[in-house]
């Protein structure tokens, strides 16, 4: 086959060359000095010229080595940051060097762009980078943190306030509508997915965010969605520093729902159970609650505040990473440990992480170079949470929310009036944080090693090995009071989920840069590359354990559950999967005169992933630039101000392959659930079952071409720098698991279909305001548009509507062709009916009015639990044309999307003195967000003794000051007069315009104050060079008008066709925290 | 030295590299070894079997026969109504006919019917072309024929499921990767039916009788199973439905065509009691659902839904849902209650010689001290399903008791042959006269020649029949449909509710009877059904001795109990109020939402309406 013929030549020409030196020496010793500063310089590399002969400075300075003793030999001193120096040794035996720093050189950006590197002025893509520096303020778990709002065009969402919650990262908006838009991760050459939660920030040298299409190209069908090439850092030659870093906090929730006090709730119960009901229902309120005229004792009982009791704990968080690096110039290594303990707020919820990298860089000689990259990451996330992808009946946000807020039984169990847990769909919210736990266990250990050798001067081959695994291990507890052990005759269940991932990498790239004179310049990469990902995974259910048994003991004795008679447990379940890929891609850069820049690239793919046929995929792209700066006439100018003037353009074409395997063919699987029956008396017998997916033999790559025009500018002696790209993203064969119609069979089918658009502008703007010895002042600032539209769907599809799943059966999103994704999709509330919406008449006898609806005003019954409407319920607009005045689907609209018109950051960065400050502001504009908690906590549902949110104590009332129901016209009006809100619903939930809020927020998301302690002082320790202390807060302060927790929650994930819903978040929390660094 | 090492390691890393990439097109297929492939899972017999079991776990779990399929779809008719105050979007909005399209309770088994047809359409297509089936040896053949006519069974009884229920439903016949669209219209269910009856014809001449197969008893279709539910299909594609263009309930006028099919595979069933007769024991038929322990020899039983597992998808809540309630305290453990008698269905049945009532309705509750105590008129529950029948008692906490579905018996065949024989006839012929005889016979055991007189008009048999079936299926989710099928269940809703009234004012036939009963806790035998009912400890009023005198004494109509009894409600349970009422109220009424010609069909969930927009909702919804 033709990739291994590639291979095996390479090899053999590798292989084929290689030399020894030897010769006579002396000893030259000599020291190493900072020109300004007179400090002597430690780790300076010494070379004797035209030999491999190198020794470095030792902390002092000095050096020894050996050179030849016969010929002219002269010696080289190289530093990173330093002018190189050169001294003729002649007759000298000590040779001392006075090293000039270099200004330019400290200056030069290199820009990882994938399978190589660019200066940053030969760059021709659309690259975001982050540094080490920039990171190094930010006391954070993990860099997607560190991240938020610090790159144009790139958004990073947390999307609840959990611990370890997902962080939704997008690039320029996220043009694919499958699963997800998560970028590619790249570390040190090897994929790795969710990277940015695995690394440690301090490990980071530099990230660069390949966002045009035309850059990311070179990762071919996995490139669609941004690539984040990641490096890591490497010992530097010299002394060993061992550094350590330490900081402590805790997290608060930052704000509550506010919800009825125990009066309100009683009051509100009282209309409950006293409104058009049985005297059976009234009677059963006296029971629970006692007479009316009881109920003033509520006034003195004490409000419980769950949501204080489930989410107002302190969590203390900690955390030290300690750092050990150095090397020789010949051997470098990195080493650093990071312990992380982090408290949920939530009961029984927490997060523990504990990270081990190493890297080891070693030239085994002049032309073969070695690294080995060891990474180990230990998590465990404890705690179920508070969403769930199910619908409202798994909702445990609600108990904290909607339970009777007073003390009803205990906490530990059972309920005066539920004690069953059947009436009012509610658990004691403390009971339910006890009764449910999660234990969620991570191991990944991510290994790559390559071999560089350099084949001849401009031509070098490199062999990257990279196996990452990956294990997960799930433990669930379902306590007798859960849903789950309800369901099994009030005993106890769990669940153990493991899986694991191995997957295994190989690339072997050739680079190859010709000397085509002065004017040119040639960089030619050719590259093939293996991806293998396995999976293996074991799942079981074991309920019926004895009620009373603690988590820890079912999950080590499974044992002890106990089936009744004639039951049995579940059948444990196993799976294997898997995907490969290979790849063969090139690319060629060219620049004329460092004036002229083109980029050529090109990936053929090939996947497992789908039939045969449709596995192969080309991706090319093209990318020119232009330094109008280095033109004559430019210069001629003699623009003192303008340092580097660069035009870029690109065009070019990636995919999205990111789907499950096996979805073009139909595969059975076994299962004794989902596919098993009692063939006879007291057995089940397993059956194989096709997928819930519906196979699409057609199915292939999601393609995303892209063109990208770009402007950097560079001023005031590279001062002021500043990035402009608009972009044009269209992306074709869109890859869509759609929901099919049930009555296929089977639920989704994964589709090419339909066209989408991206279209944005993104700056980047970064000011060395100050920087005197004193005073330095830095500000970055970004700043992204985005619009996204459908272009097209399904063949002869303009339009369809798409449920959220919050709810059973509500479409409450729209997706149409010309429009963005993540349209609400709803009624436009109109406030509740009055008496005037209604003909009247009283009964002669009871003296009772009854009210009927005037044929002309919209009747929404169907929102109102089928019932006909009465005053004080809940009206919303008629919209369609029809003549009935029954409010039904054709009277539903937009209500809005969850996209910004704008995002970005702002970061400030002050140095006085011994002091600094950073201040990071990040801010949103024009999102709405649908606030699927305002409509549970507002409305009745089918149940109650739940409680409400208090606004819904401006709702209207039927009853009077003495408990009396009140069915005259013109009292009702009266008592009504202030109402501002309809009568809880009963019936299914409904979205209207009243749950679509305004999304727009400005967030200060961190303040750090530091204080570097005087060198002078440290110098007396002895042992320790640098100490910072600093204290910060995260999510200091957020201004938005959003009623909800936090307006950038988005519960509903799995399909990202319905984002911005804020339903069952967990809150976020503020965190405050202090910190030392040390460095020895 | 160092040129040695650097070489061996590129040796290495080259062999490394051969070997992963060694073929390009090979390394680009993963076969898993979790799943397999249509080319591996039908050729072979095992595997193919595995494939049918597939499909029959449609049938059961929560959504399937196990419980919404079984308890709720058929209700209310005049024998069992739901329990519990009506809510749009739950189990009692069915019940009532007022059900919204967003009701829960609908869109599940709608989906898991459905899931069932692609199931059975994957085998349909692979078995015959698979070499076993073509060319197998002749026992594979066998085999292999056998799983193609079970695929078709299941298929027609699911779709059978979903045009009862739902009407012109979208009908599949191929699976659905290989259909034109997947956006499916409304299917004429004349032609569907008429496909599926095709269907069934060629699956019975494939399968042998339960003789031939002993290992799938009744749990599994024989050809038996396939004639019953021939003839049943038949005579819902011959009887009345609601038409969805013209909105009322029709008949075709070639309804005669299918009742001929009917009285055929009845005929041939009939004609084979070696394989399946009457159980001479009617409450044996149902404790035999119960446990593996079975009393049905005579195979009255020809197929059941079978269920076991503990879990929602392969087992039932039969008797924990419904069935005689038990009080989770008592020694029993929870169960029952989820579905209550109509209190005139009581009096039905013959004061004392049907055996048929006491199997049926359960007139008394376990209490927590284990005992039995009557229940109030409105309070009865259906009882041919009971928690004490089960291996299951109060040590267990499962909601799941491993108890099977009846989905055809022979005393159905009896009454099918003879509707058909008096529909063709013109009149009932001996033989029809005698199979209504025969299920008479059985439920007036020991009063065999006290059964009622036997009509031999053509309009008198025929209410013969509609009685006698009203009392010997009451309960197995039969009633609604055959009401629906005679374009009887308007007339008969409103005849069940002036009984009611007639109940609640003590008139007509309901003249004499108690305002209240007076009820003490008494041992819980565990005996037959009908001496269990004999042996309640009642208060006994003047002219009334036994149990069963005192359900049609006067009583002492005072609300305040005898020392030592609990007053139970029996007239006085019944009201008309406008809300709470037992008649017509708004939350408890019977069938209070009921509009002939609309409501005869459910509205088709709201979600399957959103994913496919090609689907017209059901008129009046």
């Amino acid at each position: 086959m033709n990739c291994m013929k590639k291979t095996l030549l390479l090899l053999v020409l590798m292989t084929s060359l290689f030399g020894v030196l030897r010769a006579q020496t002396r000893q030259i010793t000599g020291v190493v000095t900072d020109k300004t500063t007179n400090d002597p310089i430690p780790g300076v590399s010494i070379t004797v010229k035209g030999t491999t002969t190198v020794v470095s400075s030792d902390n002092k300075g000095n050096y020894k080595i050996n050179v030849p003793s016969s010929g002219n030999p002269v010696l080289i001193a190289r530093y990173i940051g330093y002018k190189t120096h050169e001294a003729i040794v002649g007759s000298q035996n000590k040779i001392n060097f006075n090293l000039q720093e270099d200004v330019a050189a400290l200056n030069e950006v290199v820009v990882n762009i994938g399978y190589g590197t660019v200066r940053k002025e030969a760059l021709t893509g659309s690259v975001s980078s982050v540094r080490a520096k920039d990171l190094a303020d930010f006391p954070v778990g993990t860099v997607a943190e560190a991240l938020a709002g610090k790159l144009a065009g790139v958004s990073v969402t947390t999307t609840e306030g959990s611990p370890g919650a997902d962080i939704q990262i997008k690039v320029r908006g996220g043009a694919s509508l499958t699963q997800d838009n998560s970028p590619l991760y790249i570390v040190d050459g090897i994929q790795v997915d969710n990277a940015l939660s695995i690394l440690s920030p301090n490990e980071i040298e530099n990230i660069d965010v390949l966002k045009d299409v035309a850059s990311t190209s070179i990762y071919g069908s996995r490139g669609a969605n941004g690539v984040f090439v990641i490096t890591t850092k490497k010992g530097k030659a010299g002394r060993t520093i061992v550094s350590f870093d330490t900081y402590a906090g805790y997290r608060q929730i930052v704000n509550k729902l506010d919800v009825m006090n125990p009066y309100e709730f009683v009051k509100y119960q009282y209309e409950l159970y006293n409104n058009n009901t049985s005297d059976e229902v009234k009677n059963t309120f006296i029971k629970n609650y006692g007479t009316f005229a009881d109920l003033d004792i509520y006034k003195n009982i004490p409000k419980v505040d769950w949501q204080d009791k489930v989410f107002g704990n302190k969590a203390w968080t900690n955390s030290q990473i300690l750092n050990l690096s150095g090397g020789t110039d010949k051997t470098s290594f990195n080493f650093s440990l990071n312990n992380m303990l982090e408290d949920g707020i939530m009961l029984n919820s927490g997060y523990r992480r504990t990270f081990a990298s190493f890297r080891f860089d070693h030239k085994i000689s002049d032309k073969l170079r070695a690294n080995v990259n060891v990474r180990y990451s230990r998590q465990r996330i404890d705690g179920i949470g508070t969403s769930s992808t199910g619908s409202q009946g798994t909702n445990r946000l609600r108990n904290a929310v909607r339970y009777q807020p007073y003390m009803g039984g205990n906490d530990s169990g059972g309920d005066l009036f539920d004690a069953d847990y059947q009436t009012t769909g509610l658990t004691n919210p403390i009971t339910q944080a006890n009764t449910e736990l999660k234990y969620d266990y991570r191991n990944d250990m991510i290994t790559s090693a390559f071999l560089e050798y350099q084949i001849l001067k401009n031509l070098s081959f490199r062999s990257t090995v990279g196996m990452t695994f990956i294990d997960r291990k799930t433990n669930t507890f379902n306590g007798a009071l859960s849903y789950i052990g309800r369901t099994n005759g009030g005993l106890p269940a769990i669940q153990l989920d493991n899986g694991n991932v191995i997957t295994l990498l190989n690339t072997n790239l050739i680079t190859y840069k010709p000397d085509l004179g002065k004017d040119h310049t040639l960089d030619v990469v050719l590259g093939e590359e293996i991806n293998k990902f396995d999976t293996k995974s074991n799942s079981s259910t074991i309920k019926w354990f004895p009620s009373t048994i603690t988590a820890n003991e079912a999950f080590g004795s499974i044992q002890k559950a106990e089936p009744p008679t004639g039951s049995v447990q579940d059948k444990p379940t196993s799976s294997y999967g898997g995907t490969r890929q290979l790849s063969f891609f090139g690319r060629l850069n060219y620049a004329y005169k460092g004036k002229y820049l083109a980029t050529l690239n090109f990936r053929r793919d090939g996947s497992s992933l789908f039939a045969v046929g449709n596995q192969w995929g080309n991706f090319p792209s093209a990318q020119v630039a232009w330094r109008l700066s280095e033109e004559d006439f430019f210069k001629n100018q003699d623009l003192k101000w303008v340092d580097n003037v660069k035009l870029r353009f690109s065009y070019g074409a990636a995919g999205n392959n990111r789907i499950n395997s096996d979805l073009y063919r139909i595969v059975y699987s076994a299962s004794s659930t989902s596919g098993g029956y009692a063939a006879s008396d007291a057995s089940v017998t397993t059956g194989l079952i096709p997928p819930t997916t519906l196979e699409n033999p057609s199915v292939t790559w999601e393609t995303n071409i892209s063109n990208n025009l770009g402007l950097d500018l560079e001023l005031l002696k590279h001062k002021l720098s500043l990035s402009v790209d608009l972009y044009d993203n269209r992306t074709k064969n869109l890859l869509l698991n759609a929901n099919i119609p049930p009555t296929t069979g089977r639920q989704t089918q994964q589709q090419n279909v339909g066209k989408t658009q991206n279209k944005g502008l993104e700056i980047q703007l970064n000011y060395a305001a100050v920087n005197t010895s004193k005073f330095k002042y830095n500000t970055s600032f970004n700043l992204s548009f985005n619009k996204n539209k459908i272009l097209a769907l399904q063949s002869g599809v303009g339009s369809y509507t798409v449920q959220s799943g919050w709810v059973n059966s509500l479409a409450d999103f729209k997706v149409e062709v010309g429009k963005p994704v993540g349209q609400y999709y709803g009624f436009v509330s109109d406030g509740f009916y009055t008496v005037n919406d209604f003909t009247y008449t009283q009964n002669a006898t009871t003296g009772v009015y009854t009210y009927t609806l005037k044929s002309d005003v919209p009747n929404s019954t169907a929102l109102i639990g089928n019932r006909a409407p009465q005053p004080g319920d809940m009206k919303v607009k008629k919209l369609s044309s029809s003549s009935s005045m029954l409010i039904g689907d054709d009277d539903k609209t937009v209500l809005g999307n969850s996209q910004p018109k704008f995002a970005g950051g702002f970061n400030n960065q002050f140095a006085y003195k011994n002091f600094d400050l950073t201040v990071f502001v990040n801010f949103s504009y024009g999102s709405k967000v649908y606030n699927a908690n305002k409509i549970e906590f507002s409305s009745q549902y089918n149940v109650k003794d739940n409680n409400l949110l208090s606004i819904m104590n401006g709702r209207w009332q039927n009853f009077d000051a003495n408990g009396v129901k009140v069915t005259d016209p013109a009292l009702l009006t009266s008592m009504n007069a202030n109402a501002q809100y309809w009568t809880p619903t009963p019936g299914n939930y409904a979205l209207t315009s009243f749950a679509i809020e305004n999304g727009s927020f400005l967030r200060i998301s961190n303040v750090t104050l530091g204080y570097t302690i005087p060198q002078k002082l440290i110098k007396r320790t002895g042992v320790i060079s640098r100490l910072r202390v600093y204290a910060t807060v995260n999510n200091l302060y957020t201004i938005t008008g959003y009623s909800g927790y936090d307006p950038e929650a988005n519960t509903r994930r799995s399909n990202p066709l319905t984002p911005g819903i804020d339903y069952a978040a967990y809150p976020r929390s503020r965190f405050i925290l202090a910190g030392l660094s040390l460095v020895f | 030295m160092k040129t040695k090492f650097i070489q061996s390691v590129l040796m290495a890393a080259a062999v490394g590299a051969l070997s992963i990439t060694s073929s390009c097109k090979k390394f680009l297929v993963v076969d898993s070894p979790s799943v397999s492939v249509p080319s591996t899972v039908f050729e072979s017999t095992s595997n193919t079997n595995s494939a049918v079991i597939g499909i029959y776990n449609r049938l059961i779990g929560d959504n399937g026969y196990g419980n919404r399929i079984s308890c709720l779809y058929p209700l209310t008719a005049d024998d069992f109504k739901t329990s519990g105050n009506y809510s749009s979007s739950d189990r009692r909005g069915i019940s009532m006919y007022g059900a919204s399209s967003d009701n829960s309770d609908l869109y599940n088994p709608f989906v898991q019917l459905y899931s069932g047809i692609d199931r059975a359409n994957l085998c349909i297509k692979y078995i015959p072309i698979s070499k076993l089936y073509t060319s197998g040896a002749a026992s594979e053949q066998a085999l292999m024929q056998r799983y193609y006519a079970e695929a078709l069974a299941l298929r027609a009884q699911f779709l059978y499921e979903l045009i009862r229920n739902w009407g012109d439903v979208p009908a599949y016949f191929v699976p659905a990767s290989d259909a034109e669209t997947l956006f499916n219209t409304n299917a004429n269910r004349d032609e569907t039916y008429d496909r599926i009856l095709a269907d069934l014809k060629i699956a019975e001449d494939l399968l042998p009788w339960r003789s031939g197969i002993t290992e799938y008893g009744s749990f599994r279709f024989t050809k038996g199973a396939v004639k019953g539910l021939r003839a049943r299909i038949a005579l819902a594609r011959g009887g009345y439905s609601l038409r969805t263009n013209t909105h009322t309930m029709e008949r075709r006028s070639d309804y005669a065509t299918y009742y001929k099919i009917a009285f055929d595979e009845c005929l041939d069933l009939m004609g084979h009691r070696s394989e399946h007769t009457l159980n001479p024991v009617y409450e044996n038929i149902f404790k035999t659902l119960h446990t593996a322990a079975r009393y049905d020899d005579a195979h009255e039983l020809i197929f059941e839904v079978a269920a076991f597992g503990s879990n929602s998808n392969t087992d039932s809540k039969l008797g924990y849902y419904n069935g005689v309630r038990f009080n989770s305290a008592s020694s029993f453990g929870q169960g029952g209650g989820g579905m209550n008698a109509i209190p005139t269905y009581f009096y039905e049945f013959d004061k004392n010689k049907d055996c048929r009532r006491d199997v049926t309705i359960g007139a008394f509750e376990i209490t927590a001290n284990s005992k039995k105590i009557l229940n109030a008129a409105n309070n009865q529950t259906d009882a041919k399903f009971r928690k004490s029948w089960t291996a299951f008692n109060g040590t267990s906490s499962s909601q799941s008791f491993g108890v099977n579905w009846p989905v055809l018996r022979f005393a159905d065949v009896l009454l099918m042959y003879a509707e058909a024989d008096n529909e063709l006839n013109n009149g009932p012929s001996a033989k029809a006269i005698s199979a209504l005889q025969e299920v008479q016979k059985r439920a007036y055991i020991g009063y065999e020649d006290q059964i009622p007189a036997t009509p031999a008009d053509k309009a008198g048999f025929f209410n013969a029949l509609v009685k006698e079936r009203l009392l010997e299926f009451g309960g197995e989710g039969i009633r609604k449909y055959d009401l629906i099928r005679w374009n009887l269940i308007a007339s008969k809703f409103e005849e069940t509710r002036t009984k009611l009234r007639q109940f609640m004012n003590g008139e007509g036939a309901y003249a004499n009877l108690p305002l209240y009963i007076y009820a003490k806790e008494s041992t819980f035998n565990q005996t037959a059904t009908v001496p269990e009912v004999a042996s309640m400890d009642l208060y006994g009023v003047t002219g009334a001795t036994t149990v069963n005198d005192i359900f049609y004494a006067p009583g002492l109509g005072a609300s305040s109990a005898p020392s030592g009894y609990t007053v139970k409600n029996w007239r006085k349970s019944i009201t008309d109020d406008p809300i709470s009422g037992g008649i017509s109220g708004s939350l408890s009424g019977f069938a209070t939402y009921f509009e002939a010609n609309k409501k005869e069909l459910f509205p088709y969930p709201k979600s399957a309406l959103n994913e496919n927009p090609k689907i017209v909702q059901n008129y009046g919804y």
